[in-house]
């Protein structure tokens, strides 16, 4: 229960939010339309126009009866009698009657018909100078023209009023769309933070799971490192462990190379540990970037002679052939071109038959310096060369010879500290070249 | 001594006597009997009203009109440019003259415009019979000679075509009902 709850606030306000905005929206738009069906009707305008047309026709027929009388021949009274009586006719129609109904004046209209009526045999004895005949006549006609003035100004007066009314109504309506219109402004807002909330949401989830993917390889990598070193120490523990066994059983009746041997194999276990150890912790300084590269000027040919010096006298033969250039100056840090040459030539020594040879040859090309080291030994197979570089790799065939498969991607990461790189090439059973490229040192830099 | 203790008395009461009566005369002629128009009647009043001079119905001459506490108003018209500056009487002040009882008032013009306007208006708003726009005086021949003027530009709720139809130009007669 606690958890639904829980749950239906998330989509409570989004909801609602989206709703009161459809619910504005269209409450303003009803309106609006609405005021525009209102603005369409004209009812008072029309009445006005039809009473003030039936007064004036009123008062050209009382104009012209007294004309004729004063002896103009050319106006014409029987006609202004039917024109009036037409408008009268006006009157008493459908809309018409029905408006002067509510406002109280239909009877006046009824009257102004039998005044008419009355009028009409009056007609025929207008000649020049009969005057009581006009007289008699503008007597049945005065009611009726003071009767059409007071139905025209009340017609006024209500229209007025219903104009007002009409302001009003549309008044408010205005007011409750311009209220409308702020709530859907503000739903609106609403609806644009929700919005804002949810992608900084999904940001800080995506960052989250970047973070958790972070974690889960660092766990992976000390998983995985512990898995290695408790595997790779046990071999040479357990090196140390049966030679000193012997040794304390059977040491003092042992020959003394045999000894010698003993003590040169506890020797090797204990040296093969400590590189297990330093590869381990220049892996966790490189992930934690605490490796610290100085580049400077430095000549890669003397470099190489020193480290395959270093190579021969471990190894125990002379087995290298340094090739190229007697010097090449390139930009890199000292100690590290020396790590990464050392652990490749150690791995060219290591994966060829002692009595083939590894050739050292340095080239020049472009703005880079190459430094190809190049076996006749079991070479890479096709599929293994992509992952050469990965940290733990070892290729298929390599699991026979001891070590980790730390040195690779140490080297190729060390190497592109300096702006340089390592690549393979390889065959298997014939060999394998591996190539460290370094930037070429400026002509005119110095020394530090 | 009471000779003169009384005479002291009786002075007193004469002059209270006296003042009450001078006070008395003071009092508003809101009171008085209206006196008959010496001039030509400018409007004429009917109706439920306690004062007449003629007949049944009240008449007012510019002298009579004149008599009445004036009264300045400024305020735009909806048939002018600009602000008008009106002389003239409080229309509650011409109806208490004449002891007007009703709640409706007709006012008549002299084209026969009629128009029903309740007595509230008044009570509620300083509406002005304007004998004077703009330091002229009005006359037949525009909006004269007297013309309803409401102040609407002190009010909102006047700023509306149903009071505007209530400014009766050329006023001749009013009805109390």
């Amino acid at each position: 229960m606690t958890f639904a709850l829980r749950r239906r606030p998330a989509h409570l306000l989004p909801v609602v939010a989206v709703v009161a905005f459809a619910a504005f929206l269209g409450f303003s738009l009803f309106r609006l339309f609405q005021v525009e069906q209102d603005m369409r009707v004209n009812v008072s305008e029309n009445m006005l126009w039809v009473i003030t047309q039936a007064q004036v026709a009123s008062h050209r027929l009382d104009e012209e009866v007294h004309r004729r009388v004063l002896g103009d021949e050319q106006v014409r009274p029987a006609l202004r009698h039917d024109i009036l009586a037409s408008r009268l006719v006006l009157l008493d129609e459908g809309p018409q009657r029905r408006y002067l109904a509510d406002i109280g004046f239909a009877d006046p209209v009824d009257d102004a018909f039998e005044a008419l009526v009355a009028i009409e045999p009056l007609l025929e004895d207008l000649q020049p100078g009969h005057y009581s005949a006009a007289d008699a006549i503008h007597q049945r006609l005065k009611p009726v023209m003071m009767s059409l003035n007071r139905i025209a100004n009340a017609v006024m007066i209500e229209g007025w009023e219903h104009t007002g009314e009409r302001l009003d109504r549309h008044r408010r309506s205005l007011v409750q769309v311009i209220a409308s219109v702020v709530g859907i402004l503000l739903s609106g807002l609403l609806l644009a933070f929700l919005l804002i909330k949810a992608i900084r949401q999904r940001l800080a989830a995506q960052q989250l799971e970047r973070s958790l993917v972070q974690e889960r390889q660092i766990s992976d990598f000390y998983r995985s490192f512990a898995a290695m070193v408790s595997h790779q120490f046990r071999t040479p523990l357990a090196v140390i462990d049966s030679s000193l066994q012997r040794l304390i059983r059977r040491g003092e009746r042992m020959p003394p190379n045999e000894r010698q041997t003993r003590y040169e194999r506890v020797r090797d276990a204990v040296a093969q540990m400590t590189r297990l150890v330093d590869n381990s912790l220049t892996t966790a300084r490189l992930d934690g970037g605490q490796v610290t590269v100085a580049p400077a000027r430095h000549d890669l040919r003397e470099i190489a002679e020193q480290v395959c010096r270093l190579q021969q006298e471990a190894a125990g033969r002379d087995r290298i052939d340094l090739e190229g250039p007697s010097r090449l100056a390139v930009c890199c840090d000292r100690s590290l071109a020396e790590q990464i040459m050392a652990n490749l030539i150690a791995n060219a020594l290591k994966y060829s038959p002692e009595d083939t040879r590894v050739s050292v040859h340095l080239t020049r090309h472009a703005d880079r310096a190459g430094c190809h080291i190049q076996d006749r030994g079991i070479g890479i197979a096709d599929q293994d060369l992509p992952h050469l570089f990965e940290r733990y790799f070892r290729a298929r065939n390599a699991t026979s010879t001891q070590g980790i498969g730390l040195g690779l991607h140490i080297a190729r990461h060390l190497a592109r500290l300096q702006n340089g790189d390592i690549t393979v090439t390889s065959r298997m059973n014939v060999g394998t070249t591996m190539t460290l490229t370094l930037p070429l040192a400026d002509k005119e830099a110095t020394t530090p | 001594m009471l000779e003169h203790y009384c005479t002291s008395l009786t002075a007193r009461f004469l002059h209270l006597l006296v003042g009450g009566l001078l006070i008395l005369t003071a009092l508003p002629a809101a009171t008085d009997p209206l006196p008959p128009p010496e001039g030509p009647p400018l409007l004429r009043i009917e109706g439920t009203i306690a004062h007449t001079n003629v007949g049944d119905e009240a008449h007012f001459d510019r002298q009579m009109l004149a008599a009445l506490p004036p009264r300045k108003l400024a305020t735009s018209t909806v048939v002018t440019d600009g602000i008008n500056h009106f002389e003239g009487f409080l229309m509650r002040d011409l109806l208490a003259r004449v002891g007007a009882e009703g709640d409706t008032v007709v006012a008549t013009a002299l084209n026969d415009y009629v128009v029903e306007i309740p007595r509230e208006d008044f009570r509620e708003f300083d509406v002005v019979v304007a004998t004077h726009m703009d330091g002229e005086a009005l006359t037949p021949r525009d909006k004269g000679p007297l013309w309803i003027v409401y102040p609407r530009d002190d009010h909102d709720e006047l700023q509306d075509i149903r009071y505007d139809y209530r400014w009766v130009w050329q006023l001749e007669h009013l009805e109390i009902q």
